[in-house]
């Protein structure tokens, strides 16, 4: 995972191929413009699906191969990348996409949110507030946030053409008829710029306020579905609701065990199996910050109390 | 102290190993060689050549090597491998009339010229293991056929044409086809782009659906018009030259249905279509694509559509299994952020809810109380 | 490719990229960055040479974005040295009406657009995309800008653009999803004023 910085400056200048015989970042370079022209239509038409000629690639569909695939198309040699999935930089998924770039891009690799020029992510957007000039690229699994209403692409085309959103309101509605309450909890959709409505790819609800107006350029890919969508900085992103029942976010009562923040998203991880329990920050690269910056949490597994939990 | 789960590259590398021990198994058996595959496997090499859309049998084996025989992993692997291919240009459309044919039935005529030729099958093998395979054993060679084939086959659908008796095709479209493998696929289809999208579809997902036709579910009364395998010349024409030259030679497997007739005040009852074609040999692919391609255009000849094999959007975007062995085995991955927003909501809902505190008498319920 | 293609018998004097990956990809990067925060404007470095009147922006622009796959017109002749120098370097197809045309590229600011794709309701992205030199693109005002992209407002001034081609976009635009997104140039300059982007013209003494 070491850059060869020289070298790779020259192979690259030099050659269109890199050391081991494929393309920079993988693509060949009709493929990245076509990819290119996709996203840039997408920025243009802010949360409207783009369809594209997805490539199959070396990793699996549903993989990330459609983040994989726009990432390979913006990255450069001077790029600084950092990959993460479920907020962390060191799970076995994030670390091969990782992997990937390093060996076939040669780019520099971070696992410092404020460090990097593009970050890859899977079911987060990191806590640490996304800087312009910075590119954040989702992974979508399921591009669509009507497909859950209506499956077919032929009449969720027709609805997003005509902005008929109104099914989509029906349904969360119907969710606080039975239980009280809106009960989706992550890919919660969003409408952009008072448009298309969208889907912010499986995060949790408690990441979509840092979508609205964020200074960074939201790109996201879905390659087996063939889709590209951006949002461009500063745009407006509202999670739908009702005035009777506002949009809210995720919230515990405990605070991070490692690093004792309160304001992050936090796993929870079992201990043993006497019910015992502690909750971290998904957020790694977050958490490591706070800890060398000397914050200490409560460390100890405690034992959970149904009373505890919000 | 908690250290939370690493992955990281050492654990990669190791299952990376692991694998390619399990791939190598006893190292006292010789190893497979890429010939043994190709000559020997050469069906399951049809198979991953035709779904991987990739006639290449060299690279197909190696693939079905690398896979240690799993089929749709050595697909994925081919499909990879073509997508960073650089693209020259399109051959001239293949003219399956002129085949050299190693096989040819017909199910719709006793006799019929060219005659039927029943070429290598398993059609009228009883599926008695044969045990003298166990050991290595000469196995008899075919004798040459006496009688001379005809070197230019007419297709059953032909002579049926020369009747009017069966719908024409449509002429050869000028324009450049639609490719699926490099655009998002459109609904409506059109049928290149259907066709294309069930040439790679996976065999088991197109022999089902055209199976579900035969139970009833959007029948479409398929007669094995004709099927024939044997090998065709791929040409090109190259801008310099002007004219077409052959650059190669591949085995293929054609099948055309004819299916339910069709008549209108205008036009006088037909029998329709139904088009199958396969790279290598593969009789249970080609025949189940040509039932689906008559299904599919149900709609287009006005039939009441209400079976799954009659759904285009159902049946395209759900047939290649590139797509759904990744998905499938996508829920692998950690989802552990998803499943936190999903306990905090369930637990908020329990806690609000009145019910699953005073009268849920589940025996899980009683359990967690007990303990607690 | 060279199958598909009209025989190329034309080598144009002035050099594309010297290295294609490496510099298309940080010439999209700013078309991207543009586009994405409209208004902005990014400078082109590389050593391309462009026949006139193609400015190098226009030109790196062009070579980022066309290949054999993308349908172009342009306010120039077939023979033009800027037509040939397109051909040869990206393989691009050149169309007779402007409707057909994925890319419109005016060396000179028309008045008026002519007919072009505006998309669908239901296809929005099949939308034409204009490239307009200009003679100079600065910040100081003419046109305020906001919409997606921008924190406020933006303020541009492209010189030689006529007020009655705004209008036009701006009646295009009101159609959205349809639209069109237009990406500026001037010699090394690039700026982009994509179809969500409302302008709203500033009195100047001039008028």
């Amino acid at each position: 995972m070491t850059a060869i910085s020289g070298d790779r400056k020259r192979s690259s200048r030099l050659k269109e191929k890199t050391l081991d015989g494929y393309n920079f970042a993988y693509l060949d370079d009709q493929t990245k413009r076509m990819i290119r022209r996709a996203t840039l239509k997408a920025v243009a038409i802010p949360g409207y699906q783009v369809p594209f000629g997805s490539r199959e690639m070396p990793l699996p569909f549903g993989w990330g191969t459609g983040g994989i695939q726009v990432t390979a198309s913006i990255i450069g040699i001077d790029d600084t990348l950092k990959v993460i999935d479920q907020g962390a930089d060191d799970t076995t998924n994030a670390v091969n996409i990782r992997r990937f770039f390093a060996k076939t891009a040669g780019v520099e690799t971070t696992e410092n949110t404020s460090d990097a020029s593009i970050i890859q992510t899977r079911h987060r957007i990191p806590e640490v507030k996304l800087k312009s000039d910075q590119i954040i690229v989702y992974q979508v699994p399921i591009p669509e946030p009507l497909r859950w209403i209506e499956p077919r692409e032929q009449e969720t085309r027709k609805m997003h053409a005509l902005t008929e959103y109104g099914v989509m309101h029906v349904g969360l509605y119907e969710n606080i008829a039975h239980f009280g309450k809106v009960t989706t909890s992550y890919d919660y959709p969003v409408q952009v710029n008072d448009h298309y409505v969208m889907s912010p790819s499986p995060i949790p609800k408690f990441d979509n306020p840092k979508m609205d107006k964020m200074p960074a350029l939201q790109l996201f890919g879905a390659g087996r579905e063939k889709r590209i969508y951006a949002v461009p900085p500063y745009t407006k992103v509202k999670s739908l609701d009702f005035d009777d029942h506002p949009f809210e976010i995720e919230s515990w009562s405990e605070c991070c065990a490692l690093c004792g923040s309160s304001s992050s998203f936090l796993d929870e991880v079992i201990t043993d199996d006497k019910g015992s329990r502690m909750f971290v920050c998904s957020d790694s690269n977050f958490c490591a910050e706070r800890r060398a910056k000397g914050h200490k949490g409560p460390g100890l597994p405690r034992k959970l109390e149904i009373k505890d939990i919000e | 102290m908690y250290v939370a789960v690493k992955g990281g590259d050492a654990a990669i590398e190791n299952s990376q190993a692991l694998l390619a021990e399990e791939r190598r198994g006893d190292r006292r058996i010789p190893e497979l060689t890429l010939d043994q595959i190709k000559n020997q496997l050469s069906l399951s090499v049809d198979r991953v050549m035709a779904e991987g859309s990739l006639y290449d049998r060299d690279l197909a084996a190696l693939a079905i090597k690398q896979a240690r025989g799993d089929i749709v992993e050595a697909i994925f692997l081919l499909r990879a491998y073509r997508t960073t291919l650089p693209r020259f240009g399109n051959t001239l459309p293949i003219d399956t009339a002129k085949m050299q044919i190693r096989r040819r039935i017909s199910a719709t005529f006793k006799d019929l010229p060219g005659g039927q030729i029943l070429g290598p099958s398993f059609d009228y093998t009883h599926r008695l293991l044969d045990f003298s395979l166990v050991e290595n054993s000469d196995s008899p060679v075919a004798e040459e056929a006496s009688d001379n084939i005809l070197a230019e086959m007419p297709r059953v659908t032909e002579l049926l044409n020369d009747e009017g008796l069966i719908e024409k095709e449509i002429d050869v479209n000028e324009q450049e086809p639609f490719d699926v493998t490099r655009n998002s696929l459109k609904f409506p289809a059109n049928r290149e782009a259907r066709l294309q999208n069930l040439a790679r579809g996976d065999e088991g997902f197109l022999l089902a659906l055209a199976y579900s036709t035969q139970r009833g579910w959007g029948k479409t009364h398929p007669f094995a018009g004709e099927i024939r395998m044997g090998e065709v010349v791929v040409e090109i024409i190259p801008e310099e030259l002007g004219f077409p030259i052959e650059v190669g030679e591949i085995t293929v497997t054609e099948c055309q249905m004819v299916n339910q007739f069709k008549g209108s005040a205008t036009i006088p009852a037909q029998f329709t279509r139904g088009y199958g074609l396969t790279f290598g040999h593969n009789e249970r692919k080609a025949m189940s694509m040509g039932i689906l391609d008559r299904s599919l255009r149900s709609k287009e000849l006005g039939e009441a559509v209400n079976a799954p094999a009659q759904d285009e959007e159902f049946v395209l975007s759900h047939s290649c299994n590139v797509e759904a062995s990744g998905f499938v085995q996508h829920l692998k991955l950690p989802h552990y952020v998803d499943f936190q927003s999903e306990l905090v909501t369930v637990r908020a809902l329990r806690k609000a809810s009145t019910f699953s505190e005073k009268n849920d008498v589940s025996p899980d319920s009683k359990n967690l109380e007990a303990a607690e | 490719m060279a199958l598909l293609d009209e025989s190329i018998d034309y080598i144009p004097l002035e050099t594309g990229f010297d290295d294609p990956v490496y510099e298309s990809q940080i010439v999209f990067r700013k078309i991207l960055k543009v586009m994405s925060e409209p208004g902005t404007i990014k400078k082109i470095k590389n050593k391309l040479s462009a026949p006139a009147p193609m400015t190098k922006a226009t030109a790196a622009i062009c070579l980022t974005l066309m290949d054999f796959q993308t349908k172009v017109w342009m306010d120039l002749p077939r023979d033009s040295e800027a037509s040939k120098y397109l051909k040869f370097h990206t393989g691009l197809k050149f169309v007779e009406h402007s409707s057909e045309a994925d890319f419109l590229v005016f060396f000179y600011a028309p008045d008026e657009f002519p007919p072009l794709n505006l998309g669908t309701d239901e296809n929005p992205e099949t939308a034409a995309t204009v490239i307009i030199q200009t003679q100079s693109l600065d910040d100081t005002g003419k046109l305020k800008l906001t919409g997606p992209g921008i924190k406020k407002s933006r303020f541009l001034n492209a010189e030689s653009i006529p007020t009655s081609l705004w209008d036009h976009r701006g009646k295009a635009n009101s159609l959205f999803p349809k639209g069109i997104d237009i990406i500026l140039t001037s010699n090394k300059q690039l700026s982009a004023l994509p179809r969500t982007t409302k302008i709203t013209m500033i009195k100047t003494e001039k008028g």
